[in-house]
């Protein structure tokens, strides 16, 4: 049981690649804390540096309160699984999850029995005299996580586990770890490009783009809350419509004006015009909070076209083309309008996130 | 149609075959000689049997080579295995794989006749090991190394220990490079020590590194002889003789091609034990 900190940390490869740029972070003890971001962001330069893999170019990192920015990764008690998951080709499922207590000189029977107990715990008790080669892909990763856990370290690492498996299994499997986790309650920093799982398991997220933290919060603040533009078009499927706008004032009305249309928000006036540095902005709508209407319903509609419809099933995804924008609105269900229909967008201005469009960070959340 | 099949089938066919023939041949028209009467200058093919074995093999230069070849073969073959291995791995943990290996490389580039030279200065009495030894207070310990019967075969042995090991740290490196890194980072996070990496992960999957390293040094120790022929010719007396170069004192030196030719089907017989049993796990365990 431990919390782990990062104290303006910095990672630079080779003198010049910055993979984590001065992050700070505290995650707190027994949570389960997700590092989100695109390929490249550092998230698993991140959480290599707290597994000891690298080195800090600057800053520390503390685990349970103890500086462990110079020790070794055996002396962190940390267990990390990998995406590969790592698994030892030339050992026996046993072998490879008995490794980590081989090698710390536990008495037999003991790693007997622990090795026993994981095993069960993870169903796999039957595959242990196989090979990794003769297991499926979710086997493989269970095997993974038990190596993990027979240890009972003090911080669980995970390294993108689930983007080998496939689609059904990887639901699965979200929800085992989730579960298995909070039975657990060992720290957990879990390393994903996958917002949905970010979503779906984490206490707490911290989105990263360009070696830097973006936003840290619940999953409920990274969606409802976004303090940047960058977390809010990487979270929500289908993503956030951003659309680059100019706040304009005529005639004791505000709009914001983007490519072929008008958007009224003088409600919002009172608290976007003392945040603004300039009038160039980013307007930001959650298709899910878009609504499609035969005539304007109030004077925060804007005339549209139906460009695209993408049915799922249970939910349909409508491209409204709105001037020169595309945007997507999702629908509960079938809908009544076909390719072309004249329609209007409502906006529901307590959705609407306003960015700027120099620093993209928010001006209302 | 059917004249350029047989052309293609000629062109790429025809060299293989021929060498194949001439290669065979070659070994049955020497199994031939070994069973001939062929002891002077003068071509002689009178079948004699089995007889010159038998006096090859009862020879005190026979006895005193096998033994030697079976010393250069343990004490050539396994450290520079397992120096190689060694070696590699702390190259690659150095990260600086291009100079080292450049190093290590550079005396397995070089001609043994070119080696063997160097090494004759090097262990002269007043080369450079006995300088060196001197220089550092060991003059005691200092001899002509080459002329000394008791160290005259493993200074040898020394010289192709130094010339294979590039050899042997190539074949390691790759292997090595060939482990998925990560399981070597999962092993460290597991707690593993570097010697416990190197014991566990490492070792256990460089297995065809052995493959490939152990017969090819095992073959060279056996058929070992430009290193002798260069540095001592079997010298002093006959302390350092090896099978091919006693072959090569009876076929060319005395002109007993009879004799040359069964020890070379003993040389043969003897790379064959070496190698059938290597080749037949390599081919079980990679073909099943």
């Amino acid at each position: 049981m431990a919390d782990v900190k990062l104290d303006h940390v910095t990672k630079i490869f080779g003198g010049r690649v910055v993979a984590v740029d001065n992050i700070t972070l505290h995650i707190r003890d027994g949570e389960f804390f997700v590092l989100l971001g695109p390929s490249g962001c550092g998230k698993t330069t991140t959480l290599r540096i707290i597994a000891g893999l690298e080195k800090p170019t600057a800053g520390r990192v503390y685990i349970g309160g103890v500086d462990v920015t110079d020790l070794p990764p055996k002396d962190r008690d940390v267990a990390m699984v990998f995406q590969s998951y790592a698994l030892y080709p030339h050992m026996t499922v046993y072998d490879n999850i008995a490794f980590p207590l081989k090698i710390r000189k536990m008495p037999k029977h003991e790693i007997d029995r622990r090795v026993r107990e994981v095993a069960r715990m993870l169903y796999i008790e039957d595959l242990l005299d196989r090979k990794p080669a003769q297991l499926s892909g979710g086997q493989q990763q269970r095997v993974a996580l038990a190596r993990a856990l027979v240890r009972q370290p003090k911080v669980f690492l995970f390294d993108e586990p689930l983007s080998n498996l496939d689609a059904k299994l990887r639901i699965e499997a979200r929800a085992f770890l989730k579960r298995l986790q909070k039975e657990l309650k060992i720290t957990t920093v879990y390393v994903t490009h996958d917002q949905a799982e970010a979503m779906t398991m984490a206490d707490r997220i911290a989105v990263m783009n360009a070696g830097k933290v973006i936003q840290v919060g619940t999953p409920d603040d990274i969606y409802w809350k976004p303090t940047h533009v960058f977390v809010a078009g990487f979270i929500g499927a289908p993503s956030m419509n951003l659309v680059d706008v100019s706040y304009v004032e005529k005639e004791d009305k505000v709009y914001l004006q983007g490519p072929g249309f008008e958007l009224d928000i003088t409600p919002l006036a009172s608290v976007v015009r003392p945040r603004l540095k300039h009038t160039e902005l980013i307007m930001g709508v959650r298709p899910e909070h878009l609504e499609i209407v035969d005539r304007p319903v109030d004077p925060h509609c804007v005339p549209g076209e139906v460009y695209v419809i993408e049915p799922l099933g249970a939910e349909t995804i409508v491209n409204v083309r709105v001037g020169d924008s595309i945007f997507k609105v999702r629908v509960l269900g079938a809908v009544k309008y076909n390719v072309g229909d004249k329609v209007y967008l409502h906006f529901d201005l307590n959705r609407v996130y306003i960015f700027d469009r120099k620093t993209g960070e928010a001006i209302i959340i | 149609m059917k004249l350029s099949k047989i052309r293609y089938f000629l062109i790429f066919m025809g060299p293989i075959l021929t060498i194949t023939i001439i290669f065979y041949f070659m070994i049955g028209w020497c199994i031939y000689i070994s069973m001939t009467d062929w002891r002077s200058a003068r071509v002689s093919m009178k079948f004699v049997g089995l007889r010159n074995y038998f006096d090859v093999v009862q020879s005190r230069e026979f006895y005193v080579s096998l033994i030697n070849n079976i010393q250069w073969i343990a004490l050539f073959m396994l450290p520079t295995t397992f120096l190689g291995l060694v070696i590699a791995y702390l190259i690659i943990l150095t990260g600086k794989e291009t100079i080292f290996r450049t190093i290590f490389l550079l005396p397995t580039a070089i001609s043994m006749v070119v080696a063997g030279t160097l090494w004759v200065w090097m262990y002269a009495t007043n080369g450079g090991i006995n300088t060196l030894l001197r220089m550092i207070g060991l003059g005691s310990l200092a001899r002509p190394w080459l002329s000394d019967p008791r160290t005259a075969l493993y200074a040898l042995i020394f010289v192709t220990v130094w010339q294979y090991l590039g050899f042997s740290i190539i074949v390691f490196e790759a292997a090595i490079k060939g482990i998925d890194r990560t399981l070597i980072e999962a092993a460290v996070v597991d707690g593993a020590s570097g010697f416990q990496v190197f014991r566990y992960v490492i070792l256990p999957q460089v297995r065809h590194g052995f493959l490939i390293a152990v017969p090819l040094l095992g073959l060279s120790a056996l058929k070992v002889f430009d290193v002798v022929f260069v540095a001592t010719r079997g010298g002093p007396g006959i302390s350092t003789y090896v099978l091919a170069y006693y072959m090569w004192v009876k076929a060319f030196w005395w002109r007993f091609m009879a004799d040359g030719a069964a020890i070379a089907v003993i040389l043969l017989l003897l790379s064959l034990v070496l190698v059938i049993p290597y080749a037949t796990y390599a081919l079980r365990r990679w073909f099943g």
